[in-house]
């Protein structure tokens, strides 16, 4: 069955073909391909559960020569994650454009940006990454331009640029590398690769052009403008998707590939980077007038945690407790991605029904939406890191394996975070609670409110009691009851 | 699954449910959301009525559920939890009817009732947690589920007051998470065992211990409104009456209680926590609290922040029970976990009554309310001379038992001195309410309030709530030594934690 | 049987509180005395009643002492129950006044019979604060302003009485009173117990509610007040300090002080006193006194206590009719004024109460005077001081009922009658074997007050309005000026708390793109070489 690995690239694949060429059935060739591709996800997802990893020689050709497609339980995790968002996202696209000429312009851009995605996931060596991450950005770029204000168009500009500085850092990595080492598939390299000066080089390069993609606190200066001004489903997507991609291929390169080159300083200094980055984004975000910037800056804040997660992983001796904080991670890359995406979505049909998204003017909307304010309420619980998320048991992971491994001073920063993330979203919640009478629960607009509200809940409900499943996919060979830290 | 293994999941479920039925319940369905809320309530009562009985013939019930591999979410019910439950349940139940009748016409009642009941299963939660783990997923639950209680009215001193709220508990919260994390990367699962688990553990520093316990102990102190993080108790006071009563006297401020009750008492283990010195720490600052407390109160006109500061003064008492080694302190506290609860829900019950009917909301104004209102007043007579310690109203057993805990062990006499200063001060600024009530001129027009046409002073589910409570108060008191009365449920609970 | 008794006596302030609620009729108020009366009578001694269910466990007992006790008492309640349901309404006090003189009667009951220390102290705190009630029975303003100063010093005594008990307690290891003469009593308990019972019993320092209770009250308040009420406190004493306890020993000399102390500040204040009540207040505090002395005098030496303990307890009996009847007659001559009957039986009153010749008093301090006839050289000379003052007193109080004009209004005849039915009870009590001698010690006093009356008159003749001038009130109205002086000189503190501020927050536009590349390349330039730097060097 590892011919399935194939699907979830071609079939977005496909139906970007068919949006473009068809664009009056461009939302039913893109849902189609949406829902195929997350029945894909899923087939992968329990393939990978019995399996542990999956993998594909595409054609026929042995790697090395060929492209290799690679499943193990952190890719199809985030792949599942993934199809579910890009499905609730273009769900919801297809109310938020309300011209049909802008559906067909979005579909087919959409769908390859999921392509490329996916192969990124799925990719088993260093070249394939490089193709779809530019694929990536260069669609991510073209949405975030659909926004068509002037001041969208310079955020994608500015992303383009900066985007194109990182691949091109990233490229001259893995040029380095194949010229060292003479391949690029990543499970050879693992094998061979040494810690000598050119490979300290490659990875330097490609953690740092990563870097930019993935807006590590200071590189992050591109990412508000961008994702704020953009419409509300791509917004959704490049927060929870394509950043989180680039993170994917830091955490492949620093934890499957170049692990001896590594060393606790350069770990160390990418926690810094993550702690400073979680403070400065959770006080923007704090600060900022406007929703959506909110969100944006919030991001920058989440992907800090992410690499917060890093020098503790490398500081906790393989084993047991490693791969806890491992399945932490992913469920903290997972929540994220679900929370973030549903609450871009609450604000865009804030957004659509205000006119406007300004915080401070958003109590009598807020009430006339019981159902987005619920939205926005969950994915905030999830932002903040409390019970019932899953971003409350990763917390608690992180802090309890960075207690043992004796980094301390991960712990105020991961305190402080929580708290500014407390007070940001209880500022929008706040506003729903204004003198006046409400509506009553309803669904003012079930197409565009249902999505977000799905994708909340797979956040605060799904992900917090059921995290246990994430540990079975993620951990090879775990088995989450009866197992004891 | 078996009842043993189900039923702290029903008792939870059988409030979580129907409020997030009653959140989709349109506002005019008055009967409905009614039904739901007395149905859950009722059904609560028996599930806890038949966990009473089981714990006391040592049957055990859990419920585990693994949220994470070595993290597992444990409802277990022990002495312990069942007092706490049994308390939160039936004034929940009690809550609920004064809130139908108090909320009349108000708006947005579908989205009170559904965090009403999402509040009493958050503290349900608390009460069964069977580890310092689930203990701290409920906590932070709480804050979220009274959050939206506390701005309901929606003006800008309600949202002003959640924020404030919000900010004291989040960072309480933070501070309770890193010490439960820090003590789990130290100790291992920290299941809830009586008698306590760190006291057989030699491996572990005395000090970081010390300094555990004093992050819990600022994490559990906010709620639990110690000084100094009491500051938003009195800036809660913004919310609706049945809220204020239900916070104060049983969700909130009581959780915070219960979690040092349980700290202490489960996790440390008392004499171990005596030998690393950190009770004396608590019992400072519980008398502190106490003290300061009494105090503030004396110099507040308005009739809630007077009540919401001797509220800061009474919870402390648990804390010292807590603090003092010996079985009879330990009742003490116990039991007064029981006895405040009732007793202050009956003062919020009255206060609530006054502001609704006449329109009063100081004290100043509350001349010759025992006339008008002698149904309410009453009610407020008896929990008034509860909180002073008068016999036989049910503050006085908590006071006897906390009292002989301090006398017997020689150590903490100077807790004789606190107790007794503070029923001076808390008659110092009862008595003269009561004067005023009873004795005063009632004023030709009082300041507003709508006047209840019908034979009672006020709507009847205004007034049998705190009569119903002040009777349960004074019979607490009165049958305090007859079997299953909360006093005994303390006893038992004490004996089985130092019989270990 | 006998329990049933106990538990009759118990519950019927209780019912008849019940009785007032339904049907608003003031007789109640005998309803519940009546039948206490019978049984106090009635029910042998050694009847024991136990609840172990009520409250902390509840134990009654009548014994030899709480008999005495509640028969006397109880007489004064039946007559002041009657006093109170005849005379006219006071619209202004309504159903309280009743159900307060209800709940104090239960709770000194319930003092009287109680055998453990929790449910005496239950019963103690119970009448003190109902108590409360009937002193500001007329809301005048005096009344209130006593009130006040009497809930003050009540509330200290009981929490000084609570602190007590949890040490005695806890010393003992039993709540009841039995288990006490066996142990140590730690001197705190002591001093908490002196402190607590002798604010009842007017202790001087701790009398200051006293007299502005006695004269602000309505006359039934007082009388109840001045006559089981007060000697609750004694009963207190008598209970929490046995003579077979430990370390008491050491106090005798200082409750001889005391009392002596107060003797001699009752006398002395009451003479100057120009209202007959206050006069009479006085006269309580000095011979509350007297008994605090004896008492101390029977801790020194407990092999002597007993007797003394014994004679002790039918002076305070004798003191408690007699006194409550005399404030009852003052309260039929404050509404009829100077009628001869009343004169005469006032008259007949003061002579029991100084000890004539062939009067109950004499008799009581006859067997005083016997009793502590052993080496009790001070409180012989003490006993004597004490005839005089007292007959000086009684002249003082004669004299100014004669004196003082007083407008009769309509009263009824009830009040009256039953006060003359008390009279010769107080005149006779209590009752001791009745033997007629004429003792050179008895006429003394009598002497005393024949001179002193006859004294006053004279003096008033010579300087007319001298003697019917004087003071009301004492000590605490001067501390109260002194601390309303301090008051208006002190600056009040301001304290200012902090607020958590929430941070302002500026407006931010949606940003657009600005600036150049440049700044965001060098650092990304440096972040590079970062990363570079932090993989090399630890290789």
């Amino acid at each position: 069955m590892n011919n399935l690995l194939a699907l979830p690239v071609v079939l977005p694949l496909l139906g970007s073909l068919l949006a473009l060429v068809w664009p009056r059935r461009a939302d039913w060739a893109g849902l189609g391909a949406s829902v195929a591709a997350f029945v894909a996800a899923g087939h992968i997802g329990a393939e990978v559960m019995r399996n542990a990893t999956l993998e594909l020689a595409v054609g026929g050709w042995a790697p090395g020569l060929g492209i290799a497609l690679r499943a193990d339980g952190l890719s199809a995790s985030l792949l599942l994650m993934s199809t579910l968002v890009a499905l609730a996202a273009g769900l919801y696209a297809t109310t938020y454009f309300a011209e049909a000429q802008k559906r067909a312009d979005f579909w087919p851009l959409w769908l390859l940006m999921i392509t490329a995605l996916h192969a990124l996931l799925l990719s088993g060596d260093l070249f394939n990454i490089y193709v779809t991450l530019e694929l990536l950005g260069l669609a991510a770029v073209a949405l975030a331009a659909l926004g068509g204000s002037r001041a969208a168009l310079q955020a994608a500009v500015r992303y383009l640029t900066v985007g194109l500085l990182g691949s091109l850092a990233f490229l001259t990595g893995v040029g380095l590398i194949y010229a060292g080492y003479g391949t690029l598939d990543m499970v050879m390299l693992a094998g061979r690769v040494d810690a000598e000066p050119a490979t300290w080089v490659a990875l330097a390069l490609m953690t740092a052009g990563l870097l930019i993609k993935s807006a590590l606190f200071p590189m992050h200066f591109w990412l508000p403008s961008a994702h704020a001004n953009a419409p509300a489903p791509v917004s959704a997507a490049l927060s929870a998707l394509v950043v989180k991609a680039a993170f994917y291929l830091v955490l492949r390169l620093w934890l499957d590939v170049f692990d001896v080159a590594l060393s606790q300083a350069s770990a160390g200094l990418l926690g810094l980077l993550g702690a400073s980055a979680v403070i400065w984004g959770s006080w923007q975000a704090y600060r900022a007038e406007r929703l959506k910037l909110l969100a944006a800056y919030s991001t920058v804040a989440q992907i800090g945690y992410l690499f917060l997660f890093i020098p503790v992983l490398l500081a906790t001796e393989p084993g047991e407790a490693r791969d806890l904080l491992f399945g932490a991670l992913v469920l903290f890359a997972l929540t994220h991605g679900f929370s973030k995406s549903a609450f871009f979505l609450g604000a865009g049909v804030i957004l659509h029904r205000a006119g406007h998204d300004r915080i401070a003017e958003l109590g009598g909307t807020s009430r006339a939406l019981p159902v987005t304010t619920f939205v926005l309420a969950l994915a905030g619980i999830a932002l903040i890191g409390l019970p019932p998320s899953g971003t409350f048991l990763a917390k608690w992971q992180l802090m309890t394996s960075a207690i043992a491994a004796g980094q301390w001073l991960w712990i105020p920063v991961i305190a402080i975070g929580t708290l500014l993330a407390g007070a940001y979203v209880f500022r929008v919640l706040g506003h729903a609670f204004g003198p006046g009478e409400g509506v009553g629960p309803s669904l003012a607009w079930a197409r565009a409110e249902l999505p977000a509200l799905l994708l909340a809940l797979v956040a605060t409900a799904v992900l917090g009691l059921g995290a246990a499943q994430v540990w079975t996919m993620v951990v090879p060979g775990s088995n989450a009851e009866g197992v004891s830290l | 699954m078996s009842l043993s293994n189900s039923l702290p999941l029903l008792i939870l479920l059988s409030s979580l449910l129907p409020g997030l039925a009653i959140f989709l319940l349109r506002e005019e369905s008055f009967r409905l959301r009614t039904a739901l809320n007395l149905f859950g309530a009722s059904v609560k009562l028996i599930l806890v009525g038949v966990m009473i009985w089981g714990v006391f013939h040592e049957q055990v019930y859990e419920t585990r559920w693994t949220l994470a591999p070595g993290l597992d979410l444990v409802l277990h019910a022990d002495a312990l939890s069942v007092l706490f439950v049994s308390l939160s349940t039936l004034l929940w139940l009690v809550t609920t009817v004064y809130a139908i009748g108090y909320l009349e016409d108000s708006p947005h009642r579908s989205r009170f009732f559904g965090f009403f009941s999402l509040c009493v299963t958050a503290t349900v939660g608390l009460a069964l947690a069977g580890n310092l783990f689930t203990f701290v997923v409920f906590y932070e639950f709480l804050t979220l589920a009274t959050y939206p209680l506390v701005a309901h009215k929606g003006t800008p001193e309600a949202i002003r007051g959640a924020r404030i709220y919000l900010a004291y508990t989040l960072a309480g919260g933070m501070a309770l998470l890193i010490g439960a994390v820090w003590l789990r990367t130290l100790a291992g699962p920290l299941d809830f065992v009586q008698g306590g688990i760190l006291g057989g553990m030699d491996h572990l520093d005395p000090w970081t211990l010390r300094w555990i316990f004093l992050l819990l102990i600022v994490g559990l102190g906010v709620k639990a409104a110690l000084v100094p993080l009491h500051g938003w108790l009195p800036q809660a006071m913004v919310a609706p009456a049945p809220v204020s009563a239900l916070l104060h006297a049983v969700a909130v401020v009581k959780a915070g209680a219960f979690g040092i009750v349980r700290v202490v008492y489960d996790v440390y283990g008392v004499e171990f926590a005596a030998s690393l010195g950190v009770l004396a720490l608590l019992g400072a600052a519980a008398a502190v609290t106490i003290i300061y407390g009494s105090v503030k109160a004396l110099s507040q006109d308005n009739l809630k922040k007077r009540l919401a500061y001797s509220t800061v003064s009474q919870v402390s008492y648990i804390a010292l029970g807590t603090a003092i080694l010996g079985p009879l302190a330990t009742v003490g506290g116990m039991v007064h976990l029981v006895h405040q609860g009732v007793m202050k829900i009956t003062l919020f019950f009255a206060a609530g009554n006054y502001a609704e009917a006449l329109g009063v909301h100081r004290v100043s104004e509350m001349d010759g309310v025992g006339r008008r209102m002698p149904g309410t007043t009453l009610a407020f007579t008896i929990g008034a001379l509860g909180m002073i310690g008068i016999p036989p109203v049910a503050g006085f057993v908590s006071k006897w038992y906390l009292g002989l805990g301090a006398a017997e062990s020689g150590a903490a006499l100077w807790v004789l001195p606190v107790l007794v200063g503070s029923s001076l001060l808390n008659a110092a600024y009862f008595l003269p309410i009561l004067y005023r009530a009873w004795f005063g001129q009632p004023p030709a027009k009082w300041p507003g309030g709508h006047t209840h046409a019908g034979r009672w002073e006020i709507n009847q589910a205004l007034l049998w709530p705190p009569l119903l409570t002040a009777g349960l108060a004074l019979a607490a008191g009165l049958f305090a030594a007859a079997p299953y009365s909360p006093l005994e449920w303390a006893r038992l609970i004490a004996e089985r934690e130092y019989s270990l | 049987m006998n329990e049933i008794a106990l538990s009759l006596v118990l519950l019927s302030p209780f019912v008849a509180i019940a009785v007032l609620l339904a049907t608003s009729t003031r007789w109640c108020l005998v309803l519940a005395t009546a039948p206490v009366l019978a049984a106090a009578l009635m029910v042998p001694v050694g009847s024991t009643l136990e609840l172990g269910w009520l409250l902390l466990g509840v134990h009654f007992t009548l014994d030899a002492t709480g008999q005495l006790f509640l028969v006397f008492s109880s007489l004064v309640w039946l007559v002041a129950g009657i006093y109170a349901a005849a005379s006219p309404a006071d619209p202004r006090a309504r159903q309280g006044f009743e159900l307060l003189f209800l709940l104090t009667l239960a709770g000194n009951l319930i003092l009287i019979l109680a055998a453990d220390m929790v449910t005496f102290y239950v019963g103690f705190a119970l009448m003190g604060l109902a108590g409360y009630g009937m002193v500001i029975g007329r809301r005048s303003q005096r009344a209130r302003r006593a009130g006040h100063i009497y809930i003050a010093f009540t509330l200290v005594g009981e929490l000084a009485l609570f602190s007590a008990l949890l040490i005695l307690v806890a010393a003992a290891d039993s709540r009841l009173f039995a288990d006490l003469s066996g142990i140590t009593l730690p001197p705190v308990a002591v001093g908490l117990l002196l402190l607590g019972f002798g604010i009842k019993v007017a202790l001087p320092g701790l009398h200051l509610w006293l007299p502005s209770a006695y004269t602000a009250a309505p006359i039934v308040a007082v009388a109840v007040l001045s006559g089981p009420m007060m000697k609750a406190g004694l009963l207190g004493w008598l209970r929490f300090l046995p003579a077979e306890a430990d370390g008491l020993m050491e106090w005798g000399p200082v409750l001889m002080l005391l009392g002596a102390a107060g003797l001699v500040l009752g006398v002395w204040l009451g003479l100057v006193q120009r209202e007959p009540r206050a006069v009479l207040a006085y006269s309580s505090i000095a011979k509350m006194g007297l008994i605090t002395a004896l008492f101390g005098g029977a801790l020194k030496s407990p092999a002597e206590a007993a007797p003394v303990a014994a004679a002790l307890v039918l002076f305070a009996m004798h003191h408690l009719l007699v006194k409550s009847a005399l404030f009852l007659g003052v309260g039929e001559w404050e509404k009829r004024g100077r009628a001869r009957w009343l004169m005469a039986g006032l008259g007949l009153l003061a002579l029991t109460m100084i000890g004539a010749p062939l009067t109950g008093g004499a008799l009581v301090k006859q067997g005083l005077g016997t009793a502590i006839a052993g080496d009790f050289g001070v409180l012989s000379a003490l006993l004597t001081l004490s005839a005089i003052g007292t007959a000086l007193l009684m002249a003082r109080f004669m004299w100014l009922l004669t004196r003082k004009v007083v407008r009769p209004t309509l009263t009824d005849s009830i009040p009256a009658a039953a006060w003359l039915v008390l009279l010769p009870v107080a005149f006779l009590g209590p009752f001791t074997p009745f033997v007629i001698t004429l003792e050179v010690a008895g006429m003394l006093p009598l002497g005393v007050f024949l001179l002193g009356l006859a004294g006053m008159s004279w003096l008033n003749a010579r300087w007319p309005g001298l003697w019917a001038r004087g003071r009301s009130g004492d000590a605490l109205t001067a501390l109260n000026r002194v601390l309303q002086h301090a008051r208006r000189r002190l600056p009040t503190p301001q304290i200012q708390y902090g607020r958590l501020q929430v941070a302002l927050i500026r407006p931010e536009t949606l940003p657009a793109p600005q600036g150049t590349l440049a700044g965001p390349g060098l650092l990304w330039l440096a972040l590079f070489l970062g990363l570079l730097a932090a993989t090399l060097l630890p290789h």
